[in-house]
């Protein structure tokens, strides 16, 4: 009897725990993330000003003077991407005076790094907010620099939830950006993915499934009066089409298979630009082409409603 | 002796229907309706607009022209709504339409032959519960002389006779209910029965003939429709689909082939379908489709 008790006090323990411990830093995370590179943007913007602003003045393209600019940058990843790791900034055929030397890039490069894990490392204060979970090793810590530490990334709404993802979808969709049978638009999944082994692919995987939990209707974002009419529109066209292999809360939470994705609760806009790509057979994924060929817009916004705010 | 393999063959029948046919009742009809409806894929070409199923009106090409799907909602006037469920069987397992006149095989009643009666019941209950659709029939757009229907008198006398054979020519040609085969096991039996019934995977895997029948020793080993390539899903080691029992369970169930490829067009719906398969009639279709004859043919 006491062994039942104490069972149940402990299950509803670490129940309330997990249940809470998430989502309460999303908040505070996201602010300590942006605080680092608000910190280190003097420093930087000293590059920015010798480097870059030459062929970016504010009036062209993205004016690195300015600090809300520059952060978007660093959180789709396109300034690490062309200045640190392509480094096909500036382009080929350029002047020699416009070259960026390798020390300034370094700089770029500490600067955007100074944001990967909330800020945690640079501030030393706030690490108390850390994410519960295996520890962050510092592979782990580079996906956050633009997926975040969160379950949402905190900087770009198109930039996909991986924490809670399935694993076996996690490394499947890695090797396929590393073997680039997968290939993302702005390429930088598949530059980050270039070098990997399969024993990253399967650390950085594990870290991001050891996240996921069952599903609790509680869980589900409220949907707001505005989107309520796309949701229930979704809901027709997802149990009539999709649930079957992608089952989500309607049923018992996990695909059917787990080389399939999770939806519920991924970002709306990630859902809605990956529902374009496969009506247009970009992802030369046949299956799903077939499914979403017939899709109109409307019905792709309901549905990537839907599934967002699902449990 | 014979009354022992009778005493076998009983026994089988009996467990056979006691664990599909368990109770008869308007609600266990509709959703067995449902079922049995996914899986024959009626939805997959009798649908255009999936806001009126079964309304028809999907163009099917072929080497002898294009069919054009009917409307086969309950709409009196377009549909099959003045047909009787004694019609429905008709036309189900002999091909036949009530006026008589014989029905394209386009329409696979080869297949549809073998459905027990109490699915051809249920999927005439589940259809007769969908909203009939008022949408006229578009003729079928055929060459000469496959646009002579009387000739499909001759077609079915050449491939859908009473066939007396052994038990896999009755299988492949025999016209009537599923006979399970008492020397394999349920789950075999269940299995080859939803595969060459409702499934009808033979209708587009197995090669045809110029005169549209199907080439019954080269079973599933794949064909060439109007130059689609159709796999070869026999498990021969070269040309066909060598594949595990998982293999085989992930890609009914997600479309994953072993390569992580996924398949379009018409399988892409025959995928959404078997996702929705029970686990264990899942695992009865793969135990039919590993235990086919190899045949070594590059479709």
């Amino acid at each position: 009897m006491m062994k039942f008790i104490a069972l149940t006090l402990f299950a509803l323990l670490s129940f309330s725990c997990s249940e809470n411990g998430p989502h309460k830093e999303v908040g505070a995370a996201a602010g300590a993330q942006v605080r680092a590179l608000e910190q280190g943007y003097p420093e930087v913007k000293k590059v920015f000003a010798q480097y870059c602003s030459r062929c970016h003045p504010a009036t062209h393209g993205p004016d690195w003077l300015n600090f809300d600019q520059a952060k978007t940058f660093v959180a789709n990843g396109e300034l690490l991407r062309r200045a640190v790791i392509k480094k096909d900034m500036p382009p080929p055929g350029q002047p020699e005076a416009t070259l960026i030397p390798q020390s300034a890039r370094d700089e770029i490069q500490k600067w955007v790094s100074s944001a990967k894990d909330g800020g945690a490392t640079t501030q030393g204060g706030p690490s108390s907010t850390a994410v519960e979970g295996p520890p962050v090793t510092p592979l782990v810590a580079s996906c956050f620099q633009c997926h975040g530490s969160q379950p949402f990334s905190v900087l770009q709404p198109k930039i996909p939830r991986i924490r809670g993802q399935n694993k076996s979808y996690l490394v499947l969709q890695l090797q396929r950006f590393r073997s680039w049978e997968r290939e993302d638009p702005t390429e930088t999944m598949n530059d980050v993915a270039y070098p990997l082994q399969d024993k990253d692919i399967d650390e950085a995987a594990t870290y991001f499934a050891s996240f996921f939990t069952e599903p609790n209707p509680e869980d589900a974002p409220k949907v707001s009066p505005v989107d309520q009419k796309a949701f229930e529109r979704g809901k027709v066209l997802a149990t009539a089409q999709c649930i079957s292999c992608h089952q989500n809360s309607l049923n018992r939470g996990l695909p059917n298979d787990d080389l399939l994705p999770i939806l519920a609760g991924q970002s709306k806009q990630y859902l809605t630009v990956q529902l374009f790509r496969f009506r247009k057979n970009d992802f030369r994924n046949n299956m799903m082409h077939k499914y979403a060929e017939s899709l109109s817009d409307k019905d792709i916004e309901a549905l990537a409603t839907f599934f967002t705010f699902s449990p | 002796m014979f009354s022992l393999a009778s005493l076998v063959l009983l026994s089988a029948f009996i467990t056979i229907s006691a664990s599909f046919a368990a109770d008869s009742t308007p609600e266990t009809d509709l959703a067995r309706g449902a079922y049995m409806t996914r899986i024959a894929g009626c939805a997959d070409c009798h649908t255009i607009d999936p806001q009126k199923p079964m309304a028809g009106g999907l163009k099917l090409p072929s080497p002898f022209g294009s069919f054009v799907t009917p409307n086969i909602t309950f709409d009196n006037e377009t549909g099959i709504g003045r047909w009787t469920e004694q019609d429905f069987v008709t036309a189900l397992r002999y091909g036949k339409r009530p006026d008589g006149k014989l029905l394209y095989p386009a329409f696979p009643y080869r297949a549809y032959t073998k459905l027990r009666d109490e699915d051809l019941h249920a999927i005439f209950v589940y259809l007769k519960s969908l909203p009939p659709v008022h949408r006229e029939n578009v003729p079928h757009d055929l060459s000469f002389p496959f646009d002579q229907r009387w000739l499909m008198n001759f077609w079915q006398e050449l491939y859908f006779g009473t066939f007396s054979g052994d038990a896999e020519q009755k299988i492949r040609r025999g016209v009537g209910e599923f006979q399970p085969d008492p020397s394999k096991s349920d789950s075999w039996n269940r299995g080859a029965y939803l595969v060459e019934s409702a499934s009808h995977c033979t209708e587009c895997h197995t090669p045809r003939n110029r005169m549209g029948g199907l080439v019954s020793d080269q079973w599933m080993s794949g064909s060439d429709l109007l130059g689609k390539t159709i796999p070869n899903i026999t498990p021969d080691r070269e040309t066909g689909k060598p594949w595990t029992r998982d293999q085989w369970l992930r890609f009914l169930r997600s479309g994953y082939s072993p390569s992580y490829h996924t398949p379009g067009d018409e399988m892409a719906d025959v995928i959404r379908n078997t996702s929705y398969l029970t686990k264990e009639d899942r695992e009865a279709m793969v135990d039919y489709l590993m235990s086919l004859k190899p045949v070594r043919r590059e479709p």
